[in-house]
């Protein structure tokens, strides 16, 4: 498989604050890789050393072949970027905004008029293509803002936090498109603070405070998770949660009424610590438990 | 510079501007409210003025004259003067603002049929009340004596020469400062809404950016141009003894100049509260104060001087009155014609070197 | 049981704008010191309902009843009991944390000024950070202060529309749990979201639909009547049935 993106030693600063500290990764063609990280991890700052809007202070971020400082402009012919807020114009209805989007980058006017239908269709929006987009549901815009993006059939697709705001049903449309768009063997790089997403990627790098701290596939990542993860119900999660954190050293997070218990601790040291009879199961765990696991155990480094 | 990007970007900031109706009203109502504003509030009539009068003729025609003036509506009497000096005290005292002087030859010449000449002496420091005296005065003594072709002299605002001169400047003044506050609004517009991010991810080049947002803005300033013209000719009845030619051509610069100050502020600002404040100030004060429409750039200091002929209002304000009321089209005019493309190139120039179509730096 | 000991009541509650009925005959009770979500697809009417709610924005007909007010007669009165979070946090970004909090608690009115704030920055965890410029902080710490700054008045009902959108895990893990405090101390919290795994922290939810409240319970009672393993397959499941998103 072909390399589509090869960053190596990213590095990038804002005044005093290091966003990016050398990070570098590889992406193949056909790929979707996910950028997870907390907030002021540094994803966006990367994503856009990726599209080329933004050049790094040092190290290099190769793009289809092309260096993304020093070809800037072929590199944005060749890939499209979508950012946090979708870059819509609110005033211009949705057909206007694919109109626009596909003369910016050239595309041919004869071939545009089926292209963009089909977009359309694709996108479920035939329906509203008269109507402004700022008057759009959440949903309807960010599958509007991927259409502009794929509006000259890229090789290389960049989502920055595609799914802000956006409800599960949209969401899950949305990513029945992505996948679509992956069997035809686009690329794509995406960030999300949502980890249910995560796992829909094919491989992804966990960043932290501007370093990428764990990498993998979902499985690999969920198995830097020492000896699985403990779970059980609690009338008082948080509290008993924080408990068991505290009295064992053990990471612990609550997910609605159960508390997930990670690291260095057995059923018993669980049992004795909350105190009562509790029914404990155990289990694999998820992108989401690793992410609290890698997050809470880099930041007591 | 490719078309298509280009024409993309015309069109889409023509939407913008076609479905915002306070942009609109900002570019053509607003304009036009100022014209008829200023237009009216700068000549509105006058009345009482004080007036002395230093009659050296002292004859039945002279006194005619007198009488004529303190009947009318405009003056009251305000005393007598018998000297040049009196006729300076009394007006820096502030006891009269206009002095009619009649001089010795005045009854002869009446009674003869010949030219005669009288002399109106107005405090110049209120501007518009003495363009309104002499305009009343040009009246009365056309009506006293239409046969003698009596004349008037003023002195203390030589430069004013006609009660027309506000509305030409007015136009320049207007225009000047709407154009440069339209596109100010355009480049922070796009960062504000997050569009900029997107944009520049686009193959887009900063001619095709530059280019394609001047075209609606140059649109809405030529209808204000051709709006105010069209008012100044039928509204306020101001001659037009210049070409029409002269004057579009001019203003078709003058357009361009002042859409490209305030593309250049608004690369500069981080806001369009930012950007539409700073091209208000640096178009409208340098505009007002210094480009001769209100006060006469001749009288002021050397280094002030030099300062009005960098301002491309000077040039725009003076253009439009030669055009309008000289009507002479000589060597001077393409001077000043020069200066403003020239000016034009340089702002552009900047703005295409301050323009980043990135983040670095942001 | 008497309109009292309800924090919230909603009774036929219906809002047009134009021909589009937003918020289409809805009624339902949120309990005293209860966390109840409110879910729906985009533009399903959460929004709209939770304006009429606050006060903001009248009914068309039916009546609601929030902390024993009628919205629709004393809408003013209701301001004065309820804490209002939206996602776009109404922050001042270019005043430091502690003049976020002084702003907010004089304009709720709040005595012992001093005090307040200082026990708003303890509990929000920003000790340490009160000359901080707001604009510089993470996403994670804007939302605890946004969160503090609606509760300095210790308001008995508090809404937070969308409160999470695009915080991380673990910020979120303890924005929660701070919603759950407040919740143990008597506040009622009303809340929407688009995260699932965030609705499992409700004590009930309401799934809205085209102005319409579809489903209501527990989220085991939710998982139970749909016959569904978690929130998301039950969400997808209720709001796709018409395929419906206006």
């Amino acid at each position: 498989m072909s390399t589509v993106v090869r960053v190596q030693g990213l590095t990038k600063s804002f005044k005093e604050v290091q966003a990016v500290k050398g990070i570098s990764f590889d992406v193949a063609k056909g790929e979707v890789f996910g950028l997870v990280g907390p907030d002021g991890a540094g994803k966006t700052t990367a994503m856009r050393i990726l599209a080329a809007i933004l050049a790094p202070d040092r190290g290099s971020a190769e793009i289809l072949g092309m260096d993304t400082t020093s070809s800037r402009e072929k590199i944005h012919d060749r890939i499209a970027y979508m950012s946090q807020r979708f870059g819509l114009y609110q005033d211009l209805t949705v057909e206007e905004n694919i109109r626009f989007y596909a003369d910016m980058y050239g595309v041919e006017k004869k071939q545009q008029e089926s292209g963009i239908k089909k977009l359309l269709n694709w996108s479920s929006l035939t329906q509203f293509r008269k109507r402004p987009a700022g008057k759009l549901s959440g949903g309807m815009k960010q599958k509007l803002g991927l259409a502009c993006a794929l509006v000259h059939t890229p090789e290389l697709l960049l989502l920055d936090e595609p799914t802000n705001g956006v409800d599960p049903v949209s969401r899950k449309e949305f990513w029945n498109l992505l996948y679509k768009l992956v069997d035809e063997g686009l690329t794509i790089i995406m960030t999300t603070a949502y980890l249910d997403e995560a796992e829909r990627c094919h491989r992804l790098a966990f960043m932290n405070k501007g370093e990428i701290t764990a990498r993998g596939t979902p499985g690999e990542i969920v198995r830097l998770i020492p000896g699985g993860v403990y779970k059980f119900k609690s009338d008082n999660p948080f509290e008993e949660s924080n408990l068991v954190s505290s009295k064992t050293g053990a990471v612990s997070t609550v997910f609605g009424s159960q508390v997930h218990v990670m690291g260095d601790v057995t059923e018993q040291d669980i049992q004795t610590t909350v105190g009562r009879s509790v029914q404990i199961s155990k289990t694999q765990g998820s992108v989401e438990d690793a992410f609290v696991y890698l997050s809470e155990t880099v930041y007591d480094r | 510079m490719n078309k298509q990007r280009f024409r993309a970007i015309a069109k889409k900031e023509t939407i913008h501007v076609l479905r915002d109706p306070r942009s609109l009203a900002m570019g053509i109502a607003i304009p036009v409210l100022l014209l008829v504003l200023f237009g009216y509030g700068l000549s509105l009539n006058v009345e009482d003025v004080p007036l002395a009068v230093w009659d050296q003729s002292g004859t039945a025609a002279s006194r005619d004259l007198i009488r004529d003036f303190t009947n009318s509506k405009a003056f009251q009497p305000a005393g007598v003067c018998h000297s040049q000096s009196e006729t300076e005290d009394i007006i820096q005292s502030g006891d009269a603002m206009a002095v009619l002087v009649i001089p010795a030859d005045y009854g002869e010449k009446i009674a003869e049929h010949m030219p005669a000449t009288v002399q109106l002496l107005v405090d110049g420091s209120d501007s518009n009340m003495a363009r309104l005296s002499i305009m009343y005065a040009g009246g009365i003594v056309k009506n006293e004596a239409q046969s003698s072709g009596v004349s008037i002299i003023t002195a203390y605002n030589p430069a004013m020469d006609t009660t027309w001169s506000i509305i030409p400047g007015l136009i320049a003044i207007i225009v000047n400062v709407i154009a440069a506050m339209l596109t100010s609004l355009c480049v922070a517009r796009e960062w504000e809404n997050g569009t900029m991010e997107q944009l520049i991810s686009t193959p887009v080049r900063k001619v095709e950016f530059i280019l394609g947002k001047l075209v609606p803005y140059y649109a809405i300033g030529v209808i204000d141009v051709v709006v105010a013209v069209v008012m100044a000719l039928f509204l306020f009845g101001v001659p037009l003894n210049g070409s029409l030619l002269a004057l579009a051509g001019v203003s078709a610069v003058f357009l361009l100049t002042t859409l490209s100050v305030g593309v250049l502020v608004s690369t500069g600002a981080r806001s369009q509260l930012l950007a539409s404040q700073l091209s208000l100030i640096i178009t409208f004060l340098p505009g007002f104060i210094l480009s001769g429409f209100v006060y006469d750039t001749k009288a002021m200091p050397g280094v002030v001087i030099a300062i009005t002929k960098l301002i491309p209002a000077t040039y725009y304000v003076s253009l439009l009155r030669t055009i309008f009321l000289k009507g002479t089209w000589g060597a001077a005019p393409s001077k000043e014609l020069m200066f403003l493309s020239l000016f034009t190139v340089v702002i552009l120039a900047a703005t295409m070197k301050k323009l980043k179509l990135n983040l670095d730096g942001r | 049981m008497t309109d009292n000991d309800y924090a919230v009541t909603l009774e036929n509650l219906t809002r047009k704008f134009g021909d589009f009925t937003a918020v289409d005959d809805v009624s339902f009770s949120v309990n005293r010191g209860e966390i109840f979500g409110f879910l729906g697809a985009n533009g399903a009417g959460k929004s709209t309902t939770i304006r009429m709610l606050c006060g903001i924005l009248k009914p068309t007909s039916g009546r609601g009843i929030v902390g024993g007010v009628d919205i629709s007669r004393t809408p003013e009165k209701v301001k004065s009991f309820i804490g209002y979070m939206s996602q776009k946090f109404s922050l001042y970004d270019d005043l430091t944390v502690e003049e976020n909090l002084n702003f907010f608690a004089g304009i709720y009115g709040v005595k012992n000024r001093k005090d307040a704030v200082n026990r708003a920055i303890e509990s929000a965890g920003l000790a340490g950070r009160e000359k901080k410029m707001t604009g510089s902080l993470p996403v994670g710490w804007k939302q605890q202060l946004s969160l503090a700054s609606a509760v300095m008045h210790n308001p008995d009902i508090l809404f937070l529309d969308e409160p999470t959108s695009g915080v991380d895990p673990v910020s979120r893990r303890k924005f929660w749990e701070t919603i759950r405090a407040k919740s143990d101390d008597g506040t009622t919290v009303f809340v929407t979201t688009h995260y699932m795994t965030e609705a499992e922290y409700c004590d009930r939810l309401s799934i809205m639909r085209a102005g319409k409240v579809i489903a209501l319970g527990s989220p085991d009672e939710l998982k139970r009547k749909n016959d569904r393993d978690t929130l998301e397959d039950v969400f997808v499941s209720l709001v796709q049935q018409t395929g419906d998103t206006r």
